[in-house]
């Protein structure tokens, strides 16, 4: 069965063996969102285009090559893990790039730090507020948020990550999972 | 129940379909107002994790397709209903500087040159700074050198002038640039050269100490935190140049501390160095562009440009010019009196027998079919008497013969007369303005092409028209020189109608037959042809 065919679950668990290219084909299938995902949530010092490839990607790496603990529920549990884990790497990087100047490459801008563009467009308390509140959301409500609000899923696709009999149904997952995060969001 | 209500925005929210929050507002209850404003925060990340897309509106504006992404921005083909034509729409990401960014794109929609990428406006609408210029169709300096090798110094000086006087416009303005880079600049089919990207241009007066820019680029006083001025628009352009005919740069380097390095150390690699053989009149202006001592370069931009131009004037025979374009497009080759064919490198020159010889262009307004037009006539006169089909021919008929190779838009004709021919070259543009590209500007010197000699012919442009002549078309070309070109038009100069008008009269047509003359002319046959009269050839791009 070629690696398409397969579950990202199925190939986490050949990856977990020691299998080399389930690694790779879960990287290639998770990276180019992941890449996306993390360009809004990175200041602009770190933000060219080979910044951000070689962050995610060695964040990806890294998370699912030690991942030996962590057992989704379902693909798109396994996808809010992955960004969570990207998350932390970028909050170490950025604690990190305070202490030193950064790296830039020379074909690029000269580093210019600042905040994040989401930070800019929704403001920094107001994106705290709203990771407190999805990190006490249920897994599945947060697997729905993240995998359709933030890597822009379509709803055929969470319908499978989620084990959703079918697109609407997913859809009305992530509408109700968007209400409790709201109520979360306003507990502050 | 709350949930109906904020069920529903949670799932127009989740689909990316726009939610009238006022409204939702104004009647919601109170238990539902501070979780629509939640909604309403969570709205903004779901927006700016989908960014913009085709389809999307932004003020009145249309997203058609993404042209590009950047470290900074978004740029999309838009469509604007009120200037009726597409446009190049920048979005940025960041919004910390907006005002500022909007006010630049402000004053440079002021600035109107050639050279200089025309912006029409730029605007904050729905949270997203945004500049919207004109749509160029074109390719990167960096993109052309990376496919075709390094530039040769004419070409180079040609391009830098072009770029010099845009950016003296941009100085007069007020303004430095501070991106100047090979990836910064575009040249158009036609040849136009356009400096794009200003992203980071601000008025003089508000250079910051903040250094932006390409560090490979910056000049040295801008990585010591020296803000940025004219001068250090010059280095860049330095650069720029040394780049175009080296594929490298000044200084090597892998970090931004090694640039810096090197600077404080005064290391720099010599252009004579990395390329020997170039002209040094070429090498000299460099240098000096490149001086690490803002003080030594060029006062201004406008001097940068007149001393590329005097290098190119004073650099040594024209056929030892145009290596850069071995690439060979199309070669065509005027002999006198029967066909003796040397096939041009890289593709084959296809060959016809004699019967495959064909009439004049535009038979229809051929110079017989006007009667009374005088003998005397300066075109006429000298290629002798009516042939027997009515056209008048050159005796002995010279025959043409050419290949092509349609893979670039910079050419190079390699002619070969028997006799002394007069070649004007143009290119056309989308509405089929013509503009001369050979002889260049202040060089019409370079016609006749020598007898029995190859001479090789630099030409840019998608649509090209050739026109070959025994006589020199006299007061076609003392109209052009009367016209009043812009500095910028370095290597082409726009035909104006009064020189167009001369154009036709001087090739037998009637002076209303000017628009058409050149855009209705016939492509080039892949067959041998005889040049009998005028010879008008349409080199563009759709029969390469």
């Amino acid at each position: 069965m070629s690696d398409d065919a397969l579950s990202s679950l199925e190939l986490l668990a050949r990856a977990r063996d020691g299998d080399r290219a389930s690694l790779e084909a879960l990287c290639a299938r998770y990276l180019p969102r992941l890449r996306r995902w993390a360009h809004g949530r990175l200041p602009s010092f770190a933000r060219g285009p080979l910044a951000t490839d070689d962050l995610v990607q060695d964040a990806l790496v890294r998370t699912l090559a030690q991942l030996r603990d962590f057992e989704p529920r379902h693909e798109a549990a396994l996808q809010a893990y992955l960004r969570e884990a990207l998350r932390n790497r970028i909050r170490d990087e950025l604690r990190r790039a305070g202490r030193r100047p950064a790296a830039s490459a020379l074909d690029s801008r000269q580093p210019d730090a600042g905040p994040s563009p989401l930070e800019q467009t929704i403001g920094r308390q107001a994106l705290e507020r709203y990771e407190a509140a999805l990190a006490r959301l249920g897994e599945d409500d947060r697997a729905a948020i993240v995998a359709k609000l933030e890597l822009q899923g379509t709803y055929q696709e969470l319908a499978q990550s989620l084990g959703k009999p079918s697109a609407d149904a997913a859809r009305m997952a992530v509408s109700r999972a968007l209400v409790r995060l709201a109520e979360e969001m306003a507990r502050g | 129940m709350a949930e109906p209500r904020l069920e529903r925005i949670a799932t127009a929210l989740a689909d990316g379909t726009p939610v009238d929050w006022q409204i939702e507002e104004s009647s919601a209850s109170t238990e539902e107002l501070p979780l629509l404003q939640q909604l309403k925060l969570v709205a903004g990340i779901a927006a700016a994790a989908r960014g913009p897309a085709p389809g999307d509106a932004w003020g009145s504006l249309r997203l058609i397709a993404p042209l590009g992404s950047g470290a900074f921005a978004d740029v999309f083909r838009a469509h604007d209903p009120r200037l009726q034509r597409d446009v190049a729409l920048k979005l940025l990401r960041d919004s910390d500087d907006a005002s500022q960014v909007v006010g630049e794109g402000r004053m440079l929609a002021k600035l109107r040159h050639r050279g200089v990428v025309t912006v029409h406006g730029a605007d904050r609408i729905g949270g997203r700074t945004g500049i919207w210029m004109e749509l160029i169709d074109g390719r990167t300096l960096e993109e052309l050198l990376r496919e075709r090798g390094p530039f040769d110094p004419k070409t180079a000086a040609l391009v830098g002038a072009e770029l010099a006087a845009a950016l003296a416009a941009v100085h007069d303005a007020g303004l430095v640039h501070r991106d100047v880079k090979a990836q910064n600049a575009m040249r158009e089919p036609g040849g136009r050269v356009v400096l794009m990207d200003f992203g980071v241009g601000r008025p003089l007066r508000e250079a910051a100490a903040r250094p932006a820019g390409t560090p490979l680029y910056m000049a040295p006083e801008l990585l010591a935190g020296a803000p940025a001025t004219p001068r250090s628009d010059l280095y860049s352009l330095g650069v720029l140049l040394f780049h175009l005919v080296t594929g490298e740069y000044p200084i090597r380097a892998s970090s931004l501390d090694e640039v810096k390095q090197a600077h404080a150390r005064g290391v720099r690699r010599s252009l004579r160095e990395v390329r020997p053989g170039l002209p040094e009149s070429f090498v000299r202006v460099v240098e000096c562009a490149l001086e690490a001592d803002p003080q030594r370069r060029f006062a201004s931009a406008g001097e940068l440009e007149q001393a590329l131009l005097q290098s190119v004037r004073s650099a040594p025979g024209r056929t030892a010019w145009w290596p850069w374009i071995a690439a060979l497009l199309f070669a065509v080759a005027l002999r006198l009196p029967r066909p003796h064919v040397d096939p041009p490198s890289p593709a084959p020159m296809p060959i016809a027998t004699p019967a495959a010889s064909v009439s004049p262009i535009a038979p229809s307004a051929s110079p017989t079919a006007r009667a009374g037009r005088p003998k005397a006539d300066p075109f006429i006169a000298p290629l002798g008497g009516a042939s027997p089909g009515g056209g008048f021919s050159a005796t002995p008929a010279p025959d043409v013969a050419y290949s092509i190779d349609a893979r670039l838009d910079a050419a190079e004709l390699r002619v070969r007369p028997s006799a002394a021919v007069h070649l004007y070259v143009f290119s056309l543009d989308d509405r089929d303005r013509p503009a001369l590209v050979f002889p260049a500007r202040g060089r019409l010197s370079d016609n006749p092409l020598a007898p029995a000699v190859e001479t090789r012919v630099p030409v840019w442009g998608r649509r090209l028209v050739a026109v070959a002549t025994l006589p020199r078309l006299g007061e076609f070309e003392a109209a052009v020189a009367r016209q009043r070109v812009p500095v910028a038009d370095l290597t082409t100069v726009p035909v104006q109608d009064a020189a167009l008008e001369r154009l036709a009269v001087a090739l037998g047509f009637a002076p209303a037959a000017t628009g058409r003359l050149l855009a209705a002319a016939r492509p080039l046959s892949p067959h041998v042809e005889m040049l009998r009269g005028v010879w008008i050839r349409r080199l563009d791009a759709s029969t390469r």
